[in-house]
């Protein structure tokens, strides 16, 4: 469990009270496919922009990109078909009603629960992991910022995933610099 | 839902049999008995004898007292108050004087109604506390201020940045094309404010100058429109050449026809040649006049000769040869001679005058060439002038200074050489060759204008857009400051807390639901049991028989009436005015009305009524209209017991002796004045 940037928080934050919890979540995850191709190892990744599962597909890894209000996350039987499909599946929580927001993200076990309960100390059969939870808010922070209002006031999510795109540019270029 | 008193737990209507005091209540031990078989029960003593006291387990048994109770079956059991029968039982003076809206929530507790209204009033109270409230928790995720205050402004900021990255490697691309446009170094420095806006100004761009143009801009200007002849358009000085040429042909030509030297030098000026030719053609053609003259003469002459001839010849005389020239004549000769004389020709004086009239035509044409020769030199020295006066000032505007431009010095230094260079070898005056210097100095002048122009033009291409980028970096500076002060905000939440805040606001929200619907379901048996009770038509009936009774010694009450919350003059349909006396006697009927409605019902066990000091603030005959009325209450009006509390002994005796000649079964019971420590012994009076 880690929280984001206080200014990307700001961003997502207005991006759920203009959009509503259903537009923010599919926006989000382009987000989070953004901010997960940014990182080496999920590097071309895709987003899945239709209601199939997962929402992003990297290699042999599934994610799925979740906004909750709350401290619980209920799994269709879906979940455990395609948990199968997937040599890991994890599970990108963000709980908005807590401010600032924060992300989970949990290891999925083969066989999926019906809920996973986002607490502080994670249940065994749902761990987080830790190192992609930081990388991965780390990244979604800086890419949040980086698009900006470009992306949460886009008109549409043509839109602001081009807003997104270039963002994830410009951060390739900032990472370019500093390794310089 | 719990039935909070079961039909089990009332059985009939009590009769008041024993009070007893406890030792250490407030007035020691005291016992009144045998009180069942009594219908109105007068309890008298000054302030503070303990009357109240007394009467207190007929409201609330605990502590204070006990009381003894028989039900119609004639058991005794000691009489367990719930609390909801006190009003009822207990009417205070204050409730009598009060007017009727205490006197009915006192009466709706006969019902049930007071006690169920009681209740929901306090699960409303209940479910309505901070307590139970579901908002947040105070502090459970309190956003810091300075994060609420700079929501706003890192929004709109965001927001000027339209589609651009707001990330710091364009913030230093953007820095550093502006740095290659102004011209100066610049690095990205701390995002702060202070340094950052400084640092940012210095690659502000702003329109550039070439320096050194504007100063050499006039001089040039007046170098490219020198009044000298377009490229292929004769000048002034050509003109004078061309004139001069023609004046010195037009002078030999003189010369030559008159056949004579000119007499001066050849190097003389032309003008002076000229002038010297003039006067040769003028003495020649007065030469010639002089020869016509001199052969017009001898023709004359000649004519003479002949006619004198003629005449001798004619006359006879011989004449053989010319007597001027002694040439021989014949007749004939003579004739064709002298005809010859006077009417033909003199071929040479013909001759003579062909040849004065080319002189006169020389001489015309010389003339106009040499003034020609002159309007041309004076042109030339006007053209001359024209020039000249520009190339000397622009030769002193074209000096160069320091800090010019290299293309303003590289343009502007070889026009002033030539200008320079112009005057020293023209300066003197009008020739070809100083005005085509002056045409080439012209035309270099105009393509110098036309360079620096150009480079001037150049030198702010594009300004706007460079404007408009720094702009933009410098929005951008702004979003990227404004971020990292809200990311430098320590802004954390304790998930425990607020787990624990939720799950204690779900209890919160169902205890809201469960005292709500407990709430409603009180407010709901209230409103049966006002309905039937206070708008019950035997208590209105009652209560009218009641008043109709006052009616006798209180003129003017007939028309009351109770119903819902107050008494009405139905006569007049409005609030009735009454007097102090008249509302303790209105309250008392209501009471009793009420009382009568309730009393020996199995939902109403306690069978008394108490009226706790009822003439309090009353005048005499008020007093003796309450106790006249309250001693004609009978057992038909009210089937209950009557406890009457009072100071007042004329009242007391009064009531007590109205209420044996109604034939209720009276007793009167005294107090003495309570002395600490000692105890009370009550006295009853017999009548």
């Amino acid at each position: 469990m880690v929280k984001l940037s206080n200014s990307a928080v700001i961003l997502l934050d207005r991006l759920l009270q203009q959009r509503g919890p259903q537009v923010s979540g599919s926006w989000l995850q382009d987000a989070m496919a953004a901010a997960l191709d940014g990182m080496p190892q999920y590097r071309g990744c895709f987003a899945n922009r239709g209601a199939g599962q997962p929402d992003i597909k990297a290699g042999d890894t599934g994610f799925e990109v979740k906004t909750t209000s709350g401290s619980t996350v209920e799994l269709d039987a879906n979940y455990r078909a395609i948990r199968g499909q997937f040599t890991h599946f994890r599970l990108i929580a963000l709980r908005t009603d807590i401010l600032p927001y924060h992300l989970w993200a949990v290891e999925l076990p083969s066989d999926p629960p019906h809920r996973v309960q986002l607490e502080r100390i994670m249940d065994s059969r749902t761990p987080t992991d830790a190192r992609l939870e930081e990388e991965l808010a780390r990244r979604l922070s800086q890419v949040v910022v980086a698009s900006g209002t470009a992306w949460t006031d886009a008109r549409d999510r043509d839109t602001a995933c081009n807003a997104l795109s270039a963002a994830v540019v410009a951060l390739r270029e900032d990472a370019a610099a500093e390794a310089r | 839902m719990r039935q909070l008193h079961p039909r089990g737990d009332l059985d009939m209507a009590l009769r008041a049999e024993a009070i007893e005091l406890q030792a250490h209540g407030p007035i020691g031990a005291v016992q009144l008995k045998d009180l069942a078989v009594q219908d109105l029960i007068v309890v008298t003593g000054p302030n503070g004898a303990g009357k109240t006291v007394l009467t207190q387990p007929l409201e609330a048994p605990g502590s204070a007292g006990s009381l003894t109770c028989i039900d119609e079956s004639g058991a005794q059991q000691e009489y367990k108050s719930r609390g909801v029968q006190q009003s009822i039982t207990h009417i205070s003076s204050t409730h009598l004087m009060s007017g009727f809206r205490d006197l009915q929530s006192a009466l709706a507790l006969a019902a049930h109604a007071t006690r169920e209204l009681h209740g929901a009033r306090i699960l409303g109270q209940l479910a309505n506390t901070e307590l139970l409230k579901t908002g947040a928790a105070e502090g459970a995720q309190a956003e810091p201020a300075t994060i609420t205050s700079r929501r706003d402004a890192f929004a709109m900021a965001d927001r000027q940045c339209g589609a651009q990255p707001r990330t710091l490697s364009e913030y230093r691309r953007l820095g550093r094309e502006l740095s290659g446009f102004v011209g100066r170094a610049w690095e990205p420095s701390d995002l702060a404010d202070g340094v950052r806006v400084p640092n940012e100004m210095q690659l502000q761009p702003e329109h550039r100058v070439l320096e050194g143009y504007s100063q050499v801009r006039p001089a040039l200007e007046a170098l490219a429109s020198l009044g000298v002849p377009a490229s292929g358009q004769p000048t002034a000085a050509d003109a004078h050449r061309e004139a001069a040429v023609v004046l010195e042909a037009s002078i030999s030509d003189a010369l030559k026809q008159m056949g004579v030297g000119l007499g001066v030098a050849p190097s003389e000026p032309l003008e002076a040649r000229a002038s010297h030719a003039l006067d040769a053609l003028d003495d020649a053609i007065r030469a010639t006049d002089d020869a016509i003259a001199a052969l017009d003469m001898l023709r004359d002459c000649k004519r003479r000769a002949y006619t004198f001839v003629e005449r001798q010849l004619v006359a006879g005389a011989q004449c053989d040869a010319c007597p001027v020239c002694e040439r021989p004549i014949a007749g004939k000769d003579l004739k064709d001679a002298l005809s010859k004389v006077t009417q033909g020709q003199d071929p040479e004086a013909a001759k003579w005058q062909v040849a004065k009239k080319s002189l006169e035509a020389l001489r015309s044409a010389l003339h106009n060439l040499t003034l020609t020769h002159g309007e041309s030199a004076k042109a030339a020295q006007r053209e001359h002038a024209a020039v000249k006066g520009p190339i000397a000032k622009a030769a002193v505007g074209l000096c160069r200074a320091a800090g010019w431009a290299a293309t303003v010095v590289a343009a502007t230094d070889p026009l002033h050489a030539a200008c320079d260079r112009w005057l020293a070898q023209h300066g003197s005056g009008p020739s070809e060759v100083a005005s085509r210097d002056a045409r080439t100095l012209q035309s270099s002048a105009k393509e110098a204008l036309a360079q620096l122009d150009h480079q001037a033009r150049q030198l702010n291409d594009g300004l706007e857009r460079w404007q408009a980028k720094f702009q933009a970096f410098q929005r951008l500076g702004t979003v990227l400051a404004i971020r990292e002060g809200l990311d430098s905000v320590e802004w954390t939440v304790s998930l425990d807390h607020v787990e624990s805040e939720r799950r204690r606001q779900e209890q919160r929200a169902r205890w809201r639901g469960v005292l709500g619907s407990l709430a409603d379901e009180y407010r709901r048996r209230d409103e049966l049991a006002k309905a039937s009770v206070i708008d019950d038509p035997g208590v209105q009936e009652r209560f009218a028989r009641l008043i109709r009774r006052l009616a006798v010694s209180q003129p003017g009450m007939t028309g009351l009436s109770f119903r819902g919350s107050s008494v009405t003059d139905s006569g007049h349909g409005r609030p009735a005015q009454l007097s102090e006396g008249q509302t303790v006697l209105v309250n008392i009927a209501a009471a009793i009305a009420v009382a009568g409605k309730v009393a020996g019902t199995a939902a109403h066990r306690p069978g008394w009524i108490t009226f706790d000091e009822p003439t309090n603030g009353l005048d005499e005959s008020s007093r003796d209209a309450v106790a006249d009325y309250l001693g004609s209450i009978t057992t038909a009006d009210l089937p209950s017991q009557i406890f009457v509390t009072t100071f007042d002994v004329p009242f007391a005796t009064r009531l007590v002796a109205a209420g044996r000649s109604s034939g209720r079964r009276v007793r009167h019971f005294e107090l003495p004045p309570f002395v600490r420590g000692q105890p009370v012994r009550i006295t009853e009076r017999i009548a």
